[in-house]
């Protein structure tokens, strides 16, 4: 065999050359391999490939050692690069910086609210098989709503296969609750079914829940209700006075956990419901929101068709109407926008939650743009040290990781700022998302999320930077002869033209909302509701209402008093269950009642187009007159209806009067049919009775001690409670009030980002032209023209943003509008405002740059030959 | 300066003892010889590179032969800095081990 | 075995010539004064702590002191292990370092 032809083997030598150190590596190799052909002459073969084999062992400590003292050496030089780069341009850091941070805080806040309206509800351990029946029909049915009939529920366990339990929920009016010398309102209540604890996941501190709510008048409460009666005391066994019963505490569980979207203070047993509501509880009456744990993997949709059909089978009235039964899954129901029909949970919506998605990366996508134009801003300089350092032997790729270096290290004091910034505002966050958000670090997610974030937004922010940067050469930057070129310009352009629609398109949802809100809260409602103060019919106030009334009268300070069965705000009771003269077959038309006395109309201001109000003239007024209002009239098509016979039920009688449509319920809505009886008995309202007390409205002070001290007369029990009409209505809004308010919070943020990202873009053009400037100057330009010539070219800019920004944001405001049945036009200077607003803080903002510029010395900028 | 480690201070006196047969495998030997271990050729390689790299040993190539994949020997000697170096481990030796007479064992 | 490092060995013979004086502050003064060179009490430390590991010097207390706030100082004394590896340095050292009398650099 050849010696020629028998080489070590080829791996070995590959790996060798990785390893030895390049500056011997021929002496080296040559050595290894002379060993081999040595080697194999006196062992053979094998031998001598195990020795060359066995020399990588040896070699390998030292280049391991050596790498790494060469990877710490290298890396700390960065490091002091990095921080003295950063440190030299403090200004431009510090900007950078800032920038950076808000935009990770207004991320980090978003996704946090973000990642809790997806966690409601997840900790039932049955929550997979949890379903709501929804029903859906015509008219107010017809989005679906959560109301379904009582019976339905266990009819439905016993036909339908694929159904293990139900529960059945119902909300509970306004009761007081009593213990030793405790009294307090408790409006958080729910009527349940004992299986409720079966299917959801309560958890008890005290008491058993397989007989927590077994007999009528049980009642389970949660740890801070029973702490507020009993303080230390063991509740369980105790009774609680609730308005003449006595209800017997058999539970206490842990409260319930924001994140859930059935929200209660206490239940009460079904049996209760005769006790402290008139909510009917037959096959009509679709005042109950089911539940339903399925076994697994059922096909809902089936399920929902045998439920309907088992509804037809009793006659239920409404699925003869054509109304369907459909179910909805557990983990749906939070983001669900529909609302509950009893309110009983804080409604969510999932549209804001892909909305509140959307702008959180863009407040970040704006703060990585800022960060990429800050960065190469003041490129003139940099690109001297670029050169510098090219010219002493650093490759490009030596540039770029510093460059990334330099953002990574930016990126990361951004987001302990941000980290900082978030702690901050969330208590204040907090409150007006009406939420509980927690920055918890132990998290792994959120800890993850974060890190996801801080090398995206580095690498992104900073690729454009590094390579841009990196590629000066060094021969044209030391001459001076250094010019930014085309490319780069355009881009950064199209950047702050992004940055600014973006923020306009803000701000223009801003004032959309802004003008909404305001038309909301001063749109004519058709009725008064100003200087109306209402009180809850409780304890005695009902039966001896005449007394209350004549002595809160004789107060100079209270012009009217009236009562109502409930405020058309809180609730709305409906039904088809009337008839009227010359109405055809089959016809229905759903109209909400109220019962009412004779001062109510008057006091509301409400306008009578025809006919009459209740009259104490008209004896039969009481117990056979009805007032309807023009928009029942229209959708029972009835002509000339005072004097037409109407009936409710078995209450027969005639209509007295029409009233104007009126906005009795959030703007939201459309106007629906009312029908209002006569309150006889105003005793009969003490669930959510209220009497309305119209006061003078430049005594209010005096005007609420005068009825408290009535009330105190009249109930000695309860406590007194007052709330004032115009309030309540204002109140409907609070969920598009809160929307507004996050929405001016994030405008503020992106428009302060954007007028960041200007600056630095400005401060990097307005170098650029140093010299065209000083010439210029040279040439005798004045110092204003010359702050006119660099303002124009942004200007310009800005308005081309908005020409980007008002197409999106009408779209966008428009479909949010569509969700009121009333609502403002979007007029043309909800444009025009954060058009010239925008234009104008841009001109501020450039005008530092600018104006600088303007008065440097000629001298200075021309010193570059 | 950082003082040289104690198989850089082996490997420099082997190449001035080799005068000019100093290269890798005659090296090897050499240390072989002087501290009674069998190094690995490979493990002279790593503290020879860095001595080269830091300018105390200079190259020289000499005939290529085929016993090295045509390859020629590559001949090492010391340059100034590692004369200079390796005066000062003997100036550091003899100060440390200044009458140090009999090196025993002392009972506590 | 293998070999000391030079800095171990540097140590090993400050202890020894400090007899019953060695303790961290004054080995360190030693190697400074020997070598020339500013170290690092952290720098001595290292080394020492594997010599104590791997059984080449032995400890103990000794009375606490108020200027050390109230901790005793350690002292450091050689093995008989320690003995050997100095030893074998010694032996090493007359090896590599026999015939050369005068290092002077040749011109090529």
């Amino acid at each position: 065999m050849n010696r020629q032809t028998i080489k070590p083997p080829r791996i070995a030598v590959r790996i060798l050359e990785f390893i030895i150190q390049k500056d011997i590596q021929y002496g080296a190799l040559g050595d290894f391999e002379e060993q081999f052909y040595w080697m194999r002459k006196e062992h053979g073969l094998f031998k001598a490939r195990l020795l060359y084999w066995k020399q990588i062992a040896g070699a390998l400590p030292y280049f391991i050692q050596n790498t790494i003292i060469w990877s710490l050496i290298m890396f700390k030089n960065y490091l002091k690069t990095i921080f003295r780069n950063t440190t030299r341009h403090r200004g431009y850091s510090f900007i950078n910086l800032a920038g950076l941070a808000i935009g990770m805080a207004c991320t980090l806040l978003i996704l946090l609210w973000v990642k809790d309206e997806l966690s409601y509800d997840r900790f039932h351990e049955n929550g997979k098989n949890i379903y709501r029946i929804m029903s859906y029909g015509t008219k107010y049915m017809i989005e679906g709503i959560d109301g379904t009939p009582a019976p339905l529920a266990p009819a439905v366990k016993e036909e339908v296969p694929g159904i293990v339990n139900y529960a059945r929920f119902s909300d509970i009016p306004k009761l007081v609750f009593k213990y030793a010398d405790k009294v307090f309102y408790e409006t958080r209540g729910l009527i349940a079914d004992p299986s409720i604890f079966e299917i959801f996941t309560f958890p008890f501190v005290q008491g058993d829940p397989k007989t927590a709510l077994s007999e009528p008048l049980d009642i389970v409460i949660t740890e801070t209700m029973a702490k507020k009666y009993f303080g230390t005391e063991d509740p369980m066994g105790k009774t609680i006075e609730v308005e003449g019963n006595l209800a017997a505490v058999k539970g206490v569980i842990r409260d319930i956990p924001h994140n859930s979207h059935i929200q209660f203070d206490f239940l009460s047993s079904y049996e209760f419901i005769e006790e402290v509501t008139n909510y009917g509880t037959n096959w009509g009456a679709f005042n109950f929101v089911t539940y339903l744990q399925l076994e697994a993997n059922r096909d809902i949709h089936e399920i929902g068709k045998n439920i309907t059909a088992v509804a037809a089978k009793n006659n239920c009235p409404q699925v003869k109407d054509g109304v369907e039964f459909r179910l909805q899954p557990l983990s749906a129901i939070h983001l669900d926008n529909r609302g509950a029909f009893r309110n009983y949970a804080e409604v969510g919506d999932r549209k804001y939650v892909y909305v509140f998605s959307i702008i959180a990366f863009f407040v970040l996508f704006i703060a990585c743009v800022n960060f990429m134009n800050l960065s190469t801003a003041r490129s003139t300089t940099r690109a001297k040290e670029v050169g510098m350092r090219k010219t002493v032997g650093a490759s490009r790729k030596n540039l770029i990781l510093q460059f990334f270096g330099e953002s990574l290290f930016l990126t990361l004091t951004a987001c302990v700022f941000a980290l900082i910034l978030v702690i901050v505002m969330l208590p204040a966050f907090n409150q007006i998302a009406g939420k509980d958000l927690k920055l918890d670090l132990i998290d792994i997610q959120l800890v993850f999320g974060l890190i996801i974030i801080v090398l995206l937004t580095a690498l992104t922010a900073g690729s454009y930077p590094a390579i841009y940067l990196s590629s000066f050469k060094p021969v044209k930057v030391l001459k001076g002869v250094f010019k930014s070129e085309g490319k780069g310009k355009t881009f950064r352009k199209v950047l702050v033209v992004t940055q600014f629609s973006l923020s306009i398109a803000l701000l223009i949802g801003t004032s959309v909302t802004y003008n909404q809100l305001r038309f909301l809260r001063h749109s004519k409602l058709g009725f008064n509701t100003e200087n109306i103060v209402y009180v809850p019919v409780k304890e005695n106030i009902g039966k001896s209402y005449d007394a209350f009334k004549a002595e809160l009268l004789s107060d100079p300070n209270i012009n009217s008093v009236a009562a109502q069965y409930y405020l058309f705000a809180d609730e709305s009771f409906r039904t088809t269950g009337y008839d009227w003269e010359g109405k055809e077959r089959g016809q229905q038309v759903d109209i909400i009642l109220n019962l009412v006395d004779y001062d109510f109309i008057p006091m509301m201001g409400l306008e009578l187009v025809e006919g009459r109000n209740f009259s104490k003239e008209y004896a039969t007024d009481a117990t056979r007159a009805y007032i309807l209002n023009e928009e029942a009239i229209k959708q029972m098509r009835m002509q000339n209806p005072v004097g037409k016979q109407f009936s409710y039920g078995q209450r027969k009688g005639t209509i007295i009067g029409v009233l104007k449509n009126a906005h009795f319920r959030s703007l939201h809505l459309k106007i629906e049919p009312h029908v209002l009886f006569f309150l006889d008995d105003v005793s009969a309202a003490t669930e959510y009775g209220v009497i309305l007390i119209k006061i003078n409205g430049d005594k209010t002070e005096e005007a609420l001690a005068k009825i408290q001290g009535v009330w105190k007369e009249f109930n000695p029990i309860t406590p007194f409670e007052y709330h004032f009409l115009d309030q309540k209505y204002d109140s409907l809004y609070r969920k598009e009030q809160k929307i507004g308010t996050i929405l001016n919070a994030f405008t503020l943020f992106a428009v302060i980002i954007s007028c960041l990202g200007l600056f630095g873009l400005a401060s990097f053009l307005t170098e650029q032209r140093t010299r065209e400037i000083g010439i210029r100057k040279v040439l005798g330009a004045s110092e204003s023209s010359i702050v006119f010539l660099l303002s124009k070219q942004f200007t310009k800019w800005v308005l081309i943003a908005n020409i980007f920004a008002w197409p999106a944001a009408y779209f966008i405001m428009n479909e949010w509008l569509k969700s009121f049945a009333y609502r403002i036009s979007i007029g043309i200077w909800a444009f025009v405002l954060p058009g010239i607003l925008a234009v104008s803080i841009a001109l501020v903002t450039v005008s530092y740059q600018a104006i600088r510029a303007a008065w440097a010395n000629p001298a200075d900028s021309l010193r570059y030959e | 300066m950082k003082l040289l480690s104690r198989i850089e201070e082996i490997i420099l006196l082997s190449i001035w003892r080799l005068d000019d047969r100093a290269y890798g495998m005659a090296i090897r030997e050499e240390v072989i010889k002087a501290t009674g271990k069998k190094w690995l050729l490979g493990a002279i390689y790593g503290p020879l590179g860095r001595l080269h790299k830091n300018g105390y040993v200079l190259s020289s190539k000499g005939e290529p032969t085929p016993e090295r994949g045509g390859r020629s020997k590559v001949y090492y000697r010391l340059s100034r800095e590692g004369i200079k170096a390796l005066r000062e481990i003997n100036r550091v030796n003899s100060v440390i081990w200044n009458d140090i007479e009999k090196l025993e064992f002392k009972e506590e």
